[in-house]
């Protein structure tokens, strides 16, 4: 309860409400945009699966994680954002452009490379950054032997209620799924891509 | 945060005309990019967001995420490895 408590004396929870109306009204002018499931996705994304994950982690045990961000620090991640957003638009292809054409070509290495991108934009430069300038470790990235522990006990009920819903979610409601649903794809061919979807 | 996060995405449905495969058509307005990435993607952010307050465990947010990409990418998984 003090959780709920303290979410509605948040000033930018208020802020973030405000924002979300606009949004959508903003976005009521389109066409194209369903607002029926917008507020669907609201539902279950904002409301049904938070409440979800509450539930699933009353007896979980919190890793410690020793750094408390200060100021900048929130700053530069903003900072660090805003460049991720420009490198989101123009990175990728920009990169593609000096590797050697036949690695993009081929389906195969074009999936390393990307998984290489990935984990250099998202994991290993903001880890660069930040334990250069705060003296930052993996530990306190959230890469701790600890949680590796605690998948197999505290964590280990969100970790199978949230995936269940997420899964649930997208085979009964998501237009990616219609192959599935239709019998294109065996059983062995998900487990494969669950794989390779948990490395990238 | 789960705002800061739906805006990174922000761009890529301008540059990259990703709303074509979404509800948003292939070339939105800048108002309307921004407004989709916080009607839409700053939402499934508070989701992971109250999974990482309770845990503090990275490793716990990995297989969630996972499961959310496996339907979306499954169909590009088999055809680029055969399967």
């Amino acid at each position: 309860m003090k959780t709920f408590r303290s979410l509605f004396t948040n000033p930018w929870f208020f802020f973030a409400i405000v924002l979300y109306i606009g949004s959508l009204f903003v976005l009521s002018r389109r066409a194209e945009f369903s607002i029926n499931e917008a507020l669907i996705e609201l539902i279950i994304f904002g409301i049904a699966f938070p409440l979800l994950a509450w539930l699933a982690t009353i007896r979980a045990r919190p890793l410690i994680v020793r750094v408390h961000p200060t100021g900048p620090e929130m700053l530069a991640l903003l900072a660090y954002v805003l460049a991720l957003s420009v490198y989101l638009a123009f990175g990728p292809q920009a990169i593609d452009s000096w590797l050697p054409q036949d690695w993009i070509a081929s389906d195969r290495i074009k999936f390393f490379v990307t998984l290489g991108k990935k984990l250099l934009v998202f994991v290993a430069l903001p880890l660069g950054i930040f334990a250069l300038a705060w003296r930052y470790s993996v530990r306190d990235f959230g890469f701790q032997r600890d949680g590796l522990r605690e998948l197999g006990r505290t964590h280990l009920p969100i970790v199978l209620v949230a995936s269940c819903a997420v899964l649930a979610f997208n085979y009964f409601l998501g237009g990616a799924a219609a192959p599935l649903r239709e019998g294109k794809f065996p059983l062995f061919n998900c487990l494969l891509a669950f794989h390779f979807a948990s490395s990238g | 945060m789960s705002i800061i996060f739906g805006l990174a995405h922000a761009p890529g449905f301008i540059f990259r005309h990703a709303g074509a495969v979404e509800g948003l058509g292939a070339n939105p307005t800048v108002l309307d990019a921004i407004a989709y990435s916080i009607a839409t993607l700053a939402i499934s952010g508070v989701f992971f967001g109250i999974i990482w307050a309770r845990t503090k465990n990275l490793f716990a947010l990995v297989p969630v995420h996972a499961a959310a990409d496996l339907f979306p990418n499954l169909s590009d998984f088999v055809k680029t490895w055969g399967l």
